[in-house]
């Protein structure tokens, strides 16, 4: 046996998820790989630079050892009954979606390359799945009136619990899905979203993560995007005491156009932070994005962001911005983007600025009578307000809106 | 009734003091003008009046109907009806126009505004100046022209009924009509307020002043008035400018 089998072997013990790589040989080798990347420690190593800002120790990832299922279904975004299909969107779970999803599986972890080899977080997440959802969608899905992908933890006594959920849009569908996640939960929440979006297509996906302070929220998400298509992805995080999102923005093919915002709250002593990649690896895409946080009390907040265009990708535009609001001085936001440009006909920038709210806008407030709270809270609701004028369907900004509304009320935004 | 006496007043900045024992005192009902050269300390003034942090009163006294100015918070003031039309107008991204004026009105009243009857009346006032009313959405000054700006800035003082105006510079930036228009909408709000505001206005020129008739005309420079008169002052000084009044200072 090679010391990598061995090694298997071995994790197949810690590991019981991997049972799911006999129905799903490509995702087996995807796994294996994984495992000789994440080596003995099977735990993300605090050396590297992905790692930098942000302890892995926070989410707890021993508690990866006990894992509970996930099962996901639609629902309509103004509520109503939970469904397993609707307007040609389909959802499988378990032995359908695994046979279904071999295609899908093949492209993600295939072909079209992977993260895994890189970096041993994604290699756990990837080992760790703890259930597998695929979410078709047809190109009958021609509106972009949003539907809730509700995802509910099996044995919500497990310490984590690790989804992989693959989308796969059809070529020309339009569609937008929204997670939710409000769950009261005490353990780790450690997803792992593939998007596969087909070309000609137009698709919206938006997270919100508003979970207990009890829980640790740790995801991947990745956008594989194909020809002509346009996508927004929207990231709400309020919740959990420690909340990672790494999104890999993968342009695979010419003519595609993405938008990716983010808003975060880091209040109490949580800790917030976003990994994002435009990977720019075809000529002539465009990536838009806008990042802001609210910092208060202790809060901590990390934005780590990359674009690279690859040799050839001409004609790219790109563009990311993160912007952090300091309402108090013992919040912390380390803001890092970083460019790699690798082609020479390209329009990049990046921008990030950490600081606190503006005395003169402050004073502009307050000669018209408002005090000083009222005139912060003005502040932090005109910094997201911004944002949300970037949000192009209505129903997805109001939504946004009210869940960061009623957050920033039930915790007002002094200075402290 | 006096609406506000200064008195001797001296306020500096970390680098120096700009105003020099400044005194001047303007009843209900009347309208000053402030005139004088660049970097005289016109701007300082008002913004020490609004109460801008960045400005320490090193002596003197600011007598505002019958309180002292000088120890009350930024908002206190306002509230009390004190109002500056800055100069440089501040942005603030991602605030309409709507929800400040809104939430000020509101700081200022024991029960809150109805969205529906506050938008009635702050039409009105935009009628009053000849702004289109889709600027109520609009995020406040963002991306507003010189003279967009400036009307705000009087939508603002017409929206929160100030007993003391202090008008920086509004006229500059202005076109022609435009003047016309916030001079009248300025004489319709000080005029025909009860009770009556005391109004300040900082300016370079006469135009405005020709619409807005003050009752006195100061001259301010190197912190202090140097000289003070009625209209006619104005006049005298778009003929002979400062130099005449810097040697008498
Ligand atoms: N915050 C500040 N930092 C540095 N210098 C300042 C500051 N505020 C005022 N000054 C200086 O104080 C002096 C008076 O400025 P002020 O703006 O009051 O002049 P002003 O009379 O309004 O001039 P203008 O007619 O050009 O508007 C100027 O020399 C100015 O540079
Ligand atoms: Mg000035």
């Amino acid at each position: 046996m090679s010391v990598q089998q061995e090694a298997l072997v071995q994790n197949r013990k810690v590991w019981p998820a991997l049972n799911l790589v006999e129905a799903a040989p490509i995702l087996g080798d995807a796994m294996e790989r994984s495992l000789s990347t994440l080596g003995k420690s099977k735990l993300p190593d605090s050396n590297h630079e992905l790692w930098r800002y942000t302890r892995p120790e926070l989410f707890g990832f021993d508690r990866l050892e006990d894992r509970s299922a996930v099962r996901c279904a639609l629902r309509p975004h103004d509520g109503g009954a939970l469904l397993p299909t609707a307007a040609g969107i389909e959802v499988l779970e378990g032995e359908p979606a695994r046979t279904q999803g071999q295609q899908a599986f093949k492209q993600l972890f295939g072909a079209l390359g992977s993260d895994l080899a890189l970096d041993s977080f994604a290699a756990l997440n990837l080992v760790s799945a703890s259930s597998i959802t695929l979410v078709q969608i047809s190109k009958q899905a021609r509106s972009l009136d949003p539907w809730r992908l509700s995802q509910l933890i099996s044995n919500t006594a497990a310490r984590s619990a690790a989804p992989l959920i693959v989308i796969t849009v059809a070529a020309g569908a339009r569609c937008s899905i929204v997670e939710d996640l409000d769950f009261n939960y005490a353990g780790l929440y450690f997803p792992r979203v593939e998007i596969l979006l087909g070309d000609g297509c137009e698709f919206e996906f938006t997270s919100v993560q508003r979970l207990a302070l009890s829980a640790s929220y740790a995801a991947r998400h990745r956008l594989h995007v194909g020809r002509d298509v346009n996508a927004r992805v929207l990231h709400v995080a309020t919740g959990a005491n420690a909340s990672r999102v790494d999104l890999d923005c993968r342009l695979h093919q010419p003519g595609s156009s993405v938008d990716l915002c983010a808003w975060y709250l880091a209040d109490g002593r949580r800790h917030v932070d976003f990994h994002p990649t435009q990977d720019h690896l075809a000529p002539h895409c465009r990536s838009d994005l806008m990042y802001k946080g609210v910092l208060r009390d202790h809060g901590r907040a990390v934005y780590y962001g990359y674009i690279r265009v690859a040799e050839g990708a001409q004609k790219t535009d790109a563009y990311q911005t993160n912007r952090n609001m300091l309402l108090s001085s013992d919040a912390r936001a380390d803001s890092i983007p970083n460019l790699r440009i690798q082609a020479n006909d390209v329009r990049c920038s990046h921008g990030s600025s950490v600081g606190q709210v503006g005395t003169d806008e402050l004073f502009y407030l307050m000669s018209r009578g408002l005090t000083r709270s009222m005139a912060e809270e003005l502040l932090v609701q005109g910094f997201t307000e911004d944002l949300l004028t970037r949000v192009k369907n209505p129903l997805i900004r109001e939504f946004a809106r009210g869940v960061i509304l009623e957050r920033i009320e039930q915790a007002p935004l002094t200075l402290s | 009734m006096k609406v506000i006496e200064i008195k001797d007043l001296c306020a500096r900045i970390e680098t120096g003091q700009i105003l020099n024992g400044l005194t001047l005192s303007i009843g209900a009902g009347e309208v000053h003008a402030i005139m004088g050269p660049n970097g005289g300390g016109k701007s300082t003034l008002a913004k020490v009046l609004a109460g801008h942090p960045g400005y320490e009163v090193v002596s003197g006294s600011v007598n505002y109907l019958g309180k002292d100015l000088l120890t009350m918070e930024p908002d206190e003031r306002a509230r009390a009806g004190v109002f500056l039309a800055f100069q440089y107008p501040q942005e603030i991204p991602g605030v309409s126009i709507l929800n400040f004026l809104r939430t000020a009105v509101n700081a200022r009243l024991e029960k809150d505004m109805s969205v529906m009857d506050f938008r009635k009346m702050l039409y009105e006032k935009m009628d009053l100046l000849g702004m289109d009313h889709a600027f109520a959405t609009r995020f406040v000054n963002e991306g507003f022209s010189g003279g967009e700006k400036k009307r705000n800035e009087i939508l603002q003082m017409a929206v929160l009924k100030p007993q003391l105006a202090v008008l920086d510079e509004t006229d500059s930036g202005l076109d022609i009509d435009a003047l016309r228009i916030v001079a009248n909408g300025v004489n319709t709000i000080v005029r025909n307020a009860e009770p009556k505001p005391a109004v300040l206005v900082i300016t370079h020129y006469n135009r405005l002043l020709d619409h807005l008739r003050p009752d006195f005309v100061h001259v301010l420079s190197k912190g202090r008035i140097v000289k003070s008169g009625d209209a006619s002052l104005a006049q005298e000084l778009e003929e002979r400018g400062y130099d005449w009044l810097a040697d008498a200072a």
